[in-house]
């Protein structure tokens, strides 16, 4: 009897362990699929039957990288990302604290707003900025992209470092302003440093969001602006998909991703539903 | 707090920020400012624009106010109907898809597993990948003659379909893209869900008899509501304006297959220059993601007592 039950749980616990398994072979196989293609010959990228084992080269990545320009992208989608994601951790957390921590009329309406904004359509948004950055000569800068993705990433930042200043004791902040700190420096000195790890996680979400954008980059950037994302179409051509520079491209836009996703695993549930959700 | 009248502005301004009454207001300001000039002009743009006509091609034709013409146009357009049957089968089905996997791998997951941490950041990878990639990384393996995919299964003996070349396939091939994205989504919901159950009530009901079903019917699924509908709400309104998905592995083809809601609205405004009826679609878009998540969000307890 005792040895039956041990046998059913082993037998239960191959089952679960297997289908894990298969659960990681579905989500990983595109990736690996797409890094092996990106390391394979020219000839060899889109052979029939498809190549496993190969001599790994990095034909494509300089191909790429010299032939197409592909690091003045790379320096556009960091311009875009970095400099977007710093304006909107300055007053996404100033905004966040606001609505954290003191009286606002009309507060609950306010945030409720905020987060409306981010439910308008983009395709809707982007006819109007089109013609007003046209107006404005904003059309192809990087500086046209880091005022948009501002404006996309802001409503996010502000509800998840309310959040995040939410759980810091406001007695804290009382107990330094009680001390003689205004406002002002109760918020940079006592309450910004204890929000460190939320300000880093939402940093990550924001240069997430912005690094992967694509429909604002597409109508607003020509030749100069142009992002990574925008780029990596331009392998699709007339005469076929150059898979392996795709690959080798689509290589350099997701790695810098994955590698933050291990970074803000913690705050992942968070990030990924405005704080609706604390995981 | 009174300062002397002869302090300079700065101080002033200084003193302002010290009083609490006021700091708040002023650490709103420049974010809230930002987001109603990026946002209410476009609004406002949108709505005079959507009632006048405006060919991008023809400035010289002015901009005539037209009242709901470009709305009526959209509304009896049999390409915008397709468009919009195109958009709800994509959104029901890849979403529908998404939530019976995901419970099912979150259950999976949930089952005191070795390695949970990392297994859980690993599922998470491709909601991170730009949509961009994962379009071309599918469109890449769902290849007809070169793919991975169709090369195991010609290997098991089946004709595989025309992934991206067939109109029956195509938006079956978009799901199976979506789906993957999207996934871990419900994924991570559903497993912080299952996890902060609390343990009492399932032996309660395992003293009682019930059986494992019931209890996942009973305990289990009214417990994880909430979850469930977060990651509904932020999955339905995403998938009715998908974009750039099909815009790289379909270009909305073949033919006007794969031509969704967003992706016709893009084709009037920036393919025709038809930019007034590309906003009317646009706004029809809109009431159609606001009545759905409308429906959606009173479903939910208030995140403020729900929390």
């Amino acid at each position: 009897m005792k040895q039956r039950a041990v046998g059913r749980r082993a037998l239960v616990a191959l089952l679960t362990y297997t289908a894990i398994l298969l659960v990681l072979i579905w989500v990983l196989f595109p990736v690996v699929w797409v890094v092996l293609g990106s390391l394979k010959a020219r000839d060899l990228a889109a052979a029939v039957p498809p190549v496993w084992i190969f001599e790994p080269s990095f034909d494509n990545y300089s191909a790429a990288f010299l032939r197409r320009n592909f690091g003045i992208l790379f320096v556009n989608s960091l311009v875009a990302t970095v400099a977007s994601t710093i304006v909107v951790l300055l007053l996404g957390s100033m905004a966040g604290y606001a609505l954290a921590r003191f009286k606002i009329v009309g507060k609950q309406n306010i945030l409720f707003w905020i987060l409306s904004t981010r439910m308008f359509p983009p395709i809707a948004a982007v006819i109007p900025i089109f013609l007003l950055f046209n107006d404005l000569r904003l059309i192809d800068t990087r500086q046209g992209l880091v005022l948009l993705y501002i404006a996309f990433n802001l409503p996010f930042a502000i509800w998840i470092m309310r959040g995040f200043f939410a759980e810091i004791p406001s007695e804290l902040d009382d107990a330094a302003m009680v001390d003689g700190c205004t406002p002002w420096q109760a918020f940079t000195r006592v309450i910004m440093p204890l929000a460190a790890p939320g300000l880093a996680a939402t940093a990550i979400f924001c240069m997430m969001f912005s690094w992967n954008e694509f429909l604002f980059a597409l109508i607003i950037s020509r030749a100069q602006s142009q992002t990574l994302p925008i780029g990596v179409m331009g392998f699709i051509t007339q005469r076929g998909v150059l898979w392996g520079e795709m690959s080798a491209a689509a290589t350099v836009i997701m790695t810098p991703m994955i590698v933050f996703t291990f970074l803000v695993q913690r705050y992942l549930i968070r990030g990924l539903t405005f704080g609706a959700v604390k995981g | 707090m009174t300062l002397p009248q002869q302090q300079p502005a700065q101080h002033r301004f200084l003193a302002v920020l010290s009083e609490r009454r006021y700091a708040g207001y002023l650490f709103l300001a420049p974010a809230l400012i930002y987001l109603i000039a990026f946002s209410v002009y476009p609004l406002l743009y949108s709505v005079n624009v959507s009632l006048r006509q405006f060919i991008l091609s023809k400035p010289y034709l002015g901009m005539p106010w037209v009242g709901l013409d470009n709305f009526w146009r959209v509304l009896s357009d049999s390409h915008f109907h397709y468009s919009l049957l195109a958009t709800l089968y994509f959104t029901g089905a890849a979403v529908t898809i998404e939530l019976l996997l995901g419970l099912g791998i979150a259950l999976l997951l949930n089952r005191h597993v070795l390695g949970i941490g990392i297994i859980r950041t690993i599922v998470v990878i491709p909601m991170m990948i730009a949509p961009v990639v994962v379009g071309l990384a599918w469109k890449y393996m769902l290849d007809f003659d070169t793919g991975v995919i169709n090369y195991f299964i010609r290997q098991i003996g089946i004709r595989p379909p025309n992934w991206l070349g067939d109109a029956t396939a195509v938006i079956p091939a978009l799901i199976i893209t979506d789906v993957w994205e999207w996934t871990p989504l419900f994924i991570l919901l559903l497993l912080a869900g299952l996890q902060a159950m609390p343990q009492e009530p399932f032996e309660a009901a395992r003293v009682d008899g019930a059986s494992s079903w019931q209890s996942f019917v009973h305990l289990t699924v009214p417990f994880i509501r909430p979850f469930i509908l977060i990651a509904l709400l932020l999955r339905v309104m995403d998938s009715l304006r998908t974009f750039d998905i099909p815009f790289v592995m379909t270009a909305g083809g073949p033919g006007r297959a794969t031509e969704f809601a967003s992706l016709y609205a893009y084709r009037q405004a920036f393919s025709y220059y038809y930019v007034s009826v590309g906003i009317a679609a646009a706004f029809v878009i809109l009431i159609i993601i606001t009545l759905l998540a409308n429906v959606l969000v009173r479903a939910l307890p208030s995140p403020e007592t729900g929390e």
